[in-house]
Formats: C-alpha cells, sequence, structure tokens
C-alpha cells in the first residue's frame, strides 16, 4: 500500500524546479498571445485577465484567430470545450491519486494541470512520488511563464523570438517522451499503450483535430478495462465497498 | 485599465468552460465506484496521453521531431536526469533543423 497523499510548499517547489524549460517555453507561447493579442485589438488587461483566467493557450488563440467573423459565444465555447476535452480525461485518471486530498486542495490542483505539468506529475507519481504539490508546482511555474509572457508580448510583440530556432516547441513533447520513456519501463503491460498508438496514427491520418490525444487516451481506457482480469468477485466487493 | 463588457464577458464563459473540463472527470469519477475494472482503465490513460501529444507534431513535423524523440528517450533510458534528457531532445531538435 502506497503512503498516502499530501500537497506539500516542499512539493511545489520541487515542481516548479522540475518544470523550468517548460515554463519558460510557455512564456514564448504567451509572448505570441500577447502580440495577437494587442493585434486582435484586446487591451492589455482584457489580454493578461484572460491568459490568467482562461489558462488555455490553444484556445485562446483559436477564439482570436475566429475574432474577425464575430464569433458568437456558442462558437466560442465550444472551441474552448473541444480544445479542452482531454482534461476530462486527464482529471479522471489523476482521482486514484488526488481523491485523498480535501476538495479544497484536490480542485486548486486540477486547476493548474497543463499537458507539461501533467507530464511531469505522472512520471514523478510513477516513481512513488504521492506529494500532489509537485503537480501543482510545476503548474503554477508553466501559469506564471504564460501570464508573464502574456503581458510581455502585449508590448514586445516584435521581438518575439521563432520558439522554432531552439527548440522550444519541442519541450512539451520532450517530456512526454520522458514520462513515456519511465513508464515503459515499469509496466509489463503494453497493449493499451499499443491500441492508443495506432488509434492517434489513425487519427492523424484520417481525422487530425485537437482531439488526438482524447481519441489516445479512450481508447486505452477502454482496452485496459475491457481487458481487465479480476475474480468477479473483486469488483462486486469494491463495487460495494 | 481598460475593460470591454463583450469582452470581460467572452473571458468569463471561456473561463468556466476551460475549468469545467479541468475539474470533470476528477468529480464525475466521485460518482463511479473504483473497482478494479475501472482502476486498469484509468491508470493506462497517463501513457496515452503522452503518446496522444507526442505523435501530431512528430508525424507534422518529421526529421527533426524524430530525432528529438528518439534522443529524448534513449537518455531517459540511459538513466540521466530527466531535466538533461529534456535539454538534449530541445538541442537535437534544434540542431537537426539547422542542419537540415
Amino acid at each position: 500500500m502506497q503512503s498516502s497523499t499530501t500537497l506539500t510548499a516542499s512539493g511545489v517547489w520541487r515542481g516548479l524546479k522540475m518544470a523550468l524549460p517548460y515554463a519558460a517555453s510557455s512564456g514564448v507561447y504567451g509572448l505570441a498571445f500577447g502580440l495577437l493579442a494587442n493585434q486582435t485589438g484586446l487591451s492589455v488587461a482584457e489580454s493578461v485577465a484572460m491568459s490568467a483566467l482562461v489558462f488555455s493557450g490553444t484556445a485562446q488563440i483559436a477564439v482570436l484567430q475566429s475574432w474577425a467573423s464575430n464569433p458568437s459565444l456558442i462558437a466560442i465555447t465550444l472551441t474552448v470545450l473541444i480544445v479542452n476535452l482531454r482534461y476530462i480525461l486527464i482529471g479522471a485518471s489523476l482521482r486514484p491519486w488526488l481523491g485523498q486530498l480535501s476538495p479544497l486542495k484536490s480542485t486548486a490542483a486540477l486547476l493548474t494541470i497543463v499537458d507539461g505539468s501533467y507530464a511531469i506529475g505522472m512520471r514523478e507519481h510513477a516513481k512513488g512520488e504521492n506529494d500532489a504539490g509537485v503537480l501543482a508546482g510545476a503548474g503554477i511555474i508553466s501559469f506564471t511563464g504564460w501570464v508573464v509572457g502574456t503581458g510581455l508580448g502585449f508590448y514586445m510583440g516584435s521581438l518575439v523570438p521563432n520558439p522554432k530556432v531552439i527548440g522550444l516547441d519541442f519541450v512539451v513533447i520532450a517530456f512526454c517522451a520522458s514520462t513515456t520513456a519511465l513508464m515503459l519501463g515499469t509496466t509489463r503491460d503494453f497493449l493499451p499503450a499499443a491500441v492508443a498508438l495506432i488509434a492517434v496514427v489513425a487519427c492523424e491520418i484520417w481525422a487530425p483535430g485537437p482531439w488526438s490525444v482524447v481519441v489516445a487516451a479512450l481508447s486505452a481506457l477502454l482496452t485496459a478495462a475491457l481487458r481487465h482480469k479480476s475474480p468477479p468477485s473483486a469488483d462486486a466487493e469494491a463495487a460495494n465497498a | 485599465m481598460t475593460f470591454d463588457q463583450t469582452i470581460l464577458i467572452i473571458i468569463a464563459v471561456m473561463t468556466a468552460a476551460a475549468a469545467a473540463c479541468r475539474l470533470a472527470g476528477f468529480w464525475f469519477m466521485r460518482l463511479i465506484p473504483i473497482t478494479p475494472r475501472v482502476e486498469a482503465g484509468l491508470k493506462a490513460i497517463p501513457i496515452a496521453v503522452m503518446i496522444g501529444i507526442i505523435v501530431p507534431p512528430v508525424i507534422k513535423g518529421g526529421i527533426p521531431e524524430t530525432v528529438g524523440l528518439i534522443a529524448t528517450m534513449a537518455v531517459v533510458k540511459l538513466g540521466a536526469n530527466d531535466l538533461i534528457a529534456v535539454l538534449i531532445g530541445m538541442a537535437s531538435v534544434a540542431a537537426t533543423r539547422a542542419l537540415l
């Protein structure tokens, strides 16, 4: 049995340090968003408020890019929901870990989640980390980079570096790759991951879009759950517990 | 500090939608008993999310992203610090792009 879940300041500090390259990349994307927001006609206060409250780069950029066509509130809501659907599955997967925290702490930790902080958090959890502060700290530092970047980019948009030149666009992929390498080393069960890989490649070929993560996660979830073999009584007992 | 009322409403709606996505899955799972079968399904999600994030940019990007992916995973497998693995991955992507 693992020791119980905590959320401590020292965990947050460790998460902050681990996620520094990711925060740098969030900062550069924040610069680009700040520039776009300025060009779209938002004020600096509106731009920074949007980044601080919504905290979803892909969704914010998609909404501002459709700004000229006067999108309806429903269209805007759908855009944000579709781009962020993956967080529903990410949140579900965090239930076993964060479920032991108080509702206030788990909610706070969940609101900091971004792709890179999830990668870091799950990697550390796979190594035996039970302090959810690591997950929150990684989220907080990337949030900081994103919000500060937005404010700076609003005024210094023309100075935005091209993230591709120094590989900053690769940071989130690199964090996910390091997590994948670690997880593949700690499991003997490769079928759900293999099904997810096939599903996401097929999705990229026939229906590319922001739902590739959802397609991957759902196919792995169903594969693992359907194939799960346990004595029938174990499932029933747990359900009654 | 200038705020346009329409933009404030848009920001509020976007905030609610993004927060709902971050919280919905976790709170929904409160209603579902975590049987061994459900737990097996949930435990398969993280690596699948990683695969879902990695694969599309690697397919689109081609050689530099593939080189970076192999480099990052190889460095992790060699037992190096994760931060070093990430930095080597970035550097190999940037270097491959500069060479191509």
